[in-house]
């Protein structure tokens, strides 16, 4: 036995062809903080991926800088482990990253390396992505047509959001803006009658803690199996946060262009330009405002434009993208938030403000725009809520006077007691995604009047008893047949009128 | 270091050309004066190497830097033998390429003929 194994190995190194020619190598000259030197290696490419020899294995890099004398490059790997003098090869290859629908359920990092001890992701199936690719063309694209229910009544309602669309959550630090991109992806297993949603959440510069308490809610409410985490915490390198949303977006990509609708998150856009501010002046690249480099701006439009419709030629899949920006003390007008600002389809704007008062989710309407998920709301949601920005925009500017309410004329108190309920029913928990056609039945109660001589404190639970009786004795003629139709003929409202009415006399006895 | 070594050892060979051969000690212990204003003087190795790279180039050879297992022998001054007279040769003793040489040339193409390289493609083969 033993001397057949040895003869198989003879035979094996008999047949080993030692190379013979020359190769193209690059010497690590400096090493520190995840940053090389490296010269030599003249005919190398931008972005291209480089193999450097260390000890005993050999650890991947991106050739950055790409400068007269020598290459500055980006370890991807432990950095401790390479030495001064080290070989550097090409590998004529760009960064890419597994994919396949095996990742669903899974926690990546951003070169696709399995985080979760669930063992190995792909065993022979999985294309190869590439982290960095060119949007999709005008003529490959198609207007936004489908909404993306996110559960959250008021953006629901007043800043809804489309399938392709691209759509900043922005904010200062705890006023739930984790919260909203949670609920979207728990509202996905209840929003039927469209296609089911894959959800990519890349985690950027968070602490350990947070992921892991994250992925234990998603599982806890079986949404990880539509899910996947993308983790690059705060205690991974610089290099690997500024790849994990190209690496979120490239699985997001394999989706649409299955012809899937899938949303990728990044929590958030802040820290990634931090990453890349530290990797850049390590790199010794010229420092512009804030002390970020001058691609910035590129950098996140690159990386937003790859959220896109697809026309029904390319499978009509879609790509929404829902970044997220960490402001400090509101200030919206800093360069980071300005920049995505101006990058996306509009805005969702939380203020820490309207959050210790208690409106949570704390959006604030009136700095809130979708510049094109209005074309895919529901016919349902539209008819409700097309009033609504209207009042809630009169109640804003009437609020200073609530106070003195007394004095007022009936008029204005009518319109300030309107705002007020409106806010109220606009009010929710979070992890309790509310299904939209709860929320155009809701709303279509409180823009009728059925709730205006009630008191404040009382309509939550005036709403939630409605939405029973509604379940309860109502289910097929009027929520089955908006959540089918998308819409809210006559026919219906009537229904719905009849059946609020019933409602408030039975909840009176 | 307050400039690169590549631009030192150019500035330095610059001037040396343009000069006569009578200026030349004057011109070196300025150049080493120079280094220790910057706080460059540690950088010494890298900026002679430099030189000779520039040195090897301008006169149409090539800097060879071979890397032998162990200390040279007969072999080694064999191999060193076969390059031009107008290439400069370093060799570097290596104990980790546990046998066999690894010639660079140009601090770009290698070739590698070390015990060490061998085994690791057979293992990664």
């Amino acid at each position: 036995m033993s001397y057949e194994i040895l003869e198989k190995l003879k035979k094996e190194i008999s047949d080993f062809k030692v190379e013979k020619g020359a190769r193209e190598v690059g010497i690590v000259s400096e090493v520190g903080d995840g940053i090389l030197r490296i010269s030599g290696l003249s005919g190398a490419l931008a972005q291209e991926l480089l193999s450097i020899e260390a000890d005993d294995e050999e650890i991947p890099a991106i050739a950055f800088n790409l400068e007269e004398n020598f290459i500055g490059a980006v370890i991807l790997g432990e950095g401790d482990k390479v030495r001064v003098g080290a070989r550097v090869l090409k590998t004529g290859r760009v960064l890419s990253i597994k994919v396949g629908d095996e990742l669903l359920g899974r926690v990546v990092d951003p070169l696709g390396q399995s985080l979760d001890g669930k063992g190995v992701i792909f065993k022979n199936s999985g294309k190869d992505y590439f982290l960095e690719r060119k949007a999709p063309s005008v003529i490959e694209r198609e207007s936004v047509s489908t909404p993306l229910h996110t559960g959250i009544k008021a953006i629901d309602a007043m800043i809804p959001i489309g399938r392709g669309q691209r759509e900043l959550i922005i904010g200062d630090r705890q006023t739930g803006k984790t919260a909203i991109v949670l609920d979207t992806i728990l509202n996905q297993l209840q929003d039927e009658g469209r296609r089911q949603i894959v959800s990519i959440y890349v985690a950027i510069g968070q602490k350990n803690s947070k992921i892991a308490k994250t992925i234990a809610m998603l599982e806890e409410h079986g949404a990880m199996k539509n899910t996947i985490v993308v983790s690059a915490p705060a205690s991974a390198p610089a290099s690997l946060q500024y790849l994990a949303p190209f690496a979120g977006a490239a699985i997001g990509e394999y989706f649409m262009d299955r012809g899937l609708d899938a949303v990728v998150i990044y929590d958030d856009l802040s820290k990634h330009a931090d990453a890349y501010r530290q990797l850049s002046l390590l790199l010794r690249r010229p420092p512009g405002r804030e002390a970020y480099p001058g691609d910035i701006f590129y950098l996140h439009a690159r990386l937003l434009e790859r959220a896109a419709k697809l026309s029904k030629e390319k499978g009509g899949g879609s790509l929404t993208a829902l970044p997220i920006i960490e402001t400090k003390l509101g200030d919206v007008s800093s360069y980071i938030p300005t920049n995505v600002i101006s990058i996306t389809d509009g805005q969702i704007y939380l203020e820490s403000g309207l959050f210790y008062q208690g409106v949570r989710p704390a959006v604030n309407v009136g700095l809130s725009v979708s510049r094109v998920g209005s074309a895919a709301q529901t016919k349902a949601m539209k008819k409700v809520a097309g009033k609504m920005r209207l009042e809630l925009a009169q109640f804003r500017e009437l609020a200073a006077f609530v106070q003195f309410s007394s004095d007022l004329d009936s008029d204005t108190k009518k319109k300030i007691v309107r705002g007020q309920l409106l806010t109220e029913i606009l009010k929710q928990t979070d992890l309790e995604p509310v299904r939209f056609e709860k929320t155009v039945v809701i709303l279509y109660a409180a823009l009728t009047g059925a709730m205006d001589n009630m008191p404040i404190s009382n309509v939550q639970s005036h709403a939630n008893g409605l939405w029973d009786w509604l379940e309860k004795l109502h289910r097929d003629k009027i929520l089955n047949e908006i959540r089918k139709s998308g819409d809210f003929t006559t026919e219906v409202e009537e229904k719905l009128k009849e059946a609020i009415k019933d409602y408030g006399i039975s909840s009176k006895s | 270091m307050k400039y690169p070594a590549k631009i030192y050892a150019n500035a330095l060979l610059k001037v040396l050309g343009s000069s006569g051969k009578q200026a030349e000690w004057r011109i070196i212990k300025r150049f080493a004066a120079l280094l220790q204003k910057n706080g460059d003087l540690a950088n010494y190795g890298k900026i002679s190497s430099e030189i000779e790279r520039l040195i090897a180039r301008k006169n149409g050879g090539k800097f060879i830097s071979m890397e032998v297992a162990q200390k040279e022998g007969e072999a080694t001054k064999k191999v060193a033998n076969f390059f031009s007279e107008r290439d400069i040769v370093k060799v570097r003793v290596l104990p980790e390429l546990l046998a066999g040489a690894r010639i660079l040339v140009d601090d770009e193409r290698e070739f590698d003929f070390s015990f060490k390289k061998r085994l690791k493609d057979l293992f990664s083969k």
